[in-house]
């Protein structure tokens, strides 16, 4: 009986924390505001699951007190409070305790896509681009690839490159270093 | 063309849905209807869609007995996760009028739609689930074309009888229990 309707309600980022405070969402439900709406998060398989934790291991002693690494917690972009795999933010000594990071704090963002490729590649590269989040990679387990979005202009990434293992590219996120493409896949599943 | 793709909503029932108006998340101005556990904004009606609610709740306060209801544009409760507020119903009177809790189907003697621009949904999901719920006849007045499209007889889910009625000709509806004229219930036919 799931019907698509062209428009359902928009929620604001406000609305959303009342809905939490007042019990209507229950403190264990995944869900996140994605572009006004109310979405459920998808369940984590193992995979997805491990590369998000190695990646935010990686980034964490990579980067140590340079910037403030997390995984899966909210970012503030004002019309939508997004749950990145990994998030990486100025250094800030309270862990961003008064609030959480906004476009301008944040460095580098990361989904790791495994059902959800086209999601990730299309719907929240728009919302972070709208956002104005200056760099966004794409984890994709099923290609083994990692697409690097950069240069927000006007709701879109201007630059859009894919990644193979092998490949190295530099991130400005990270500070300028290069990045190569097998530390953010990790070794391969099948030899 | 970028690929629509999304993910699936965090729906609502009534309770929870009720509990965001109570906490202002939902403002009193907002017109939504739930339907299929999603809140779905109302259209903002034309002025001859309002026209003819107008010129229709006029005709029905002024025909109905005292062992009926006429409600306008307000809820009916299908269950926990639909309420549609249809443009006009004739209801079962109650000593109570529905004070503590909408109508529900078997509240309901007949069901009308005023109908612009939702033909579409009107005439598809509305239909469908007004059919499924049991609700016994139901009217799209299609005011463009300016007839009365009555549903009748719902058997598993969908209407068994379905019947046109242009200027000229008359209809009986249920709740006033006899014939009335197509341009009593739509209104003389405007310039």
């Amino acid at each position: 009986m799931s019907v698509q309707y062209a428009q359902t309600h928009r929620f604001t980022v406000d609305e959303f924390h009342r809905m939490a405070e007042t019990g209507i969402l229950a403190p264990d439900e995944r869900v996140e505001l994605i572009n006004g709406e109310i979405v459920e998060m998808t369940p984590m398989g193992p995979r997805h699951a491990s590369r998000t934790r190695a990646i935010g291991r990686w980034l964490d002693r990579l980067l140590a007190d340079e910037a403030v690494v997390s995984m899966q917690l909210p970012v503030s972009l004002g019309f939508a409070e997004p749950y990145p795999d990994v998030s990486v933010a100025r250094w800030r000594e309270d862990l961003y305790e008064e609030a959480h990071p906004t476009p301008a704090e944040v460095l580098l963002l990361v989904e790791v896509a495994d059902s959800t490729v086209l999601y990730d590649r299309n719907e929240k590269s728009a919302m972070y681009a709208q956002a104005g989040i200056a760099e966004y990679w794409v984890v994709d387990l099923p290609r083994d690839s990692v697409a690097v979005f950069r240069l927000p202009e006007s709701g879109r990434y201007t630059e859009v490159r894919d990644y193979r293992r092998g490949e190295s590219f530099v991130s400005p996120g990270l500070g300028g270093r290069e990045v190569r493409v097998k530390d953010v896949l990790g070794p391969t599943g099948h030899g | 063309m970028q690929a629509q793709v999304t993910l699936p909503h965090r729906t609502w029932t009534v309770d929870e849905y009720y509990r965001m108006a109570e906490a202002g998340i939902l403002g009193p101005d907002e017109r939504t209807e739930l339907i299929d556990g999603e809140i779905v904004p109302m259209t903002p009606p034309g002025p001859q869609h309002a026209a003819t609610v107008d010129w229709l709740g006029a005709f029905l306060h002024g025909n109905v007995g005292t062992d009926v209801i006429v409600r306008l544009q307000n809820p009916l409760r299908l269950d926990d996760r639909r309420e549609p507020q249809p443009d006009a119903m004739l209801l079962r009177f109650q000593p109570h009028r529905y004070r503590h809790e909408p109508p529900g189907p078997a509240d309901v003697l007949l069901v009308i739609e005023v109908s612009e621009s939702s033909l579409s949904a009107d005439r598809g999901v509305k239909r469908d689930r007004y059919a499924g719920f049991g609700i016994a006849e139901y009217w799209v007045l299609d005011i463009k074309r300016r007839i009365i499209i009555a549903y009748r007889r719902p058997e598993h889910g969908r209407y068994t009888e379905e019947r046109e009625y242009r200027d000229g000709e008359s209809v009986f509806m249920p709740g006033l229990g006899r014939d009335v004229k197509v341009e009593d219930v739509l209104g003389p036919a405007g310039d």
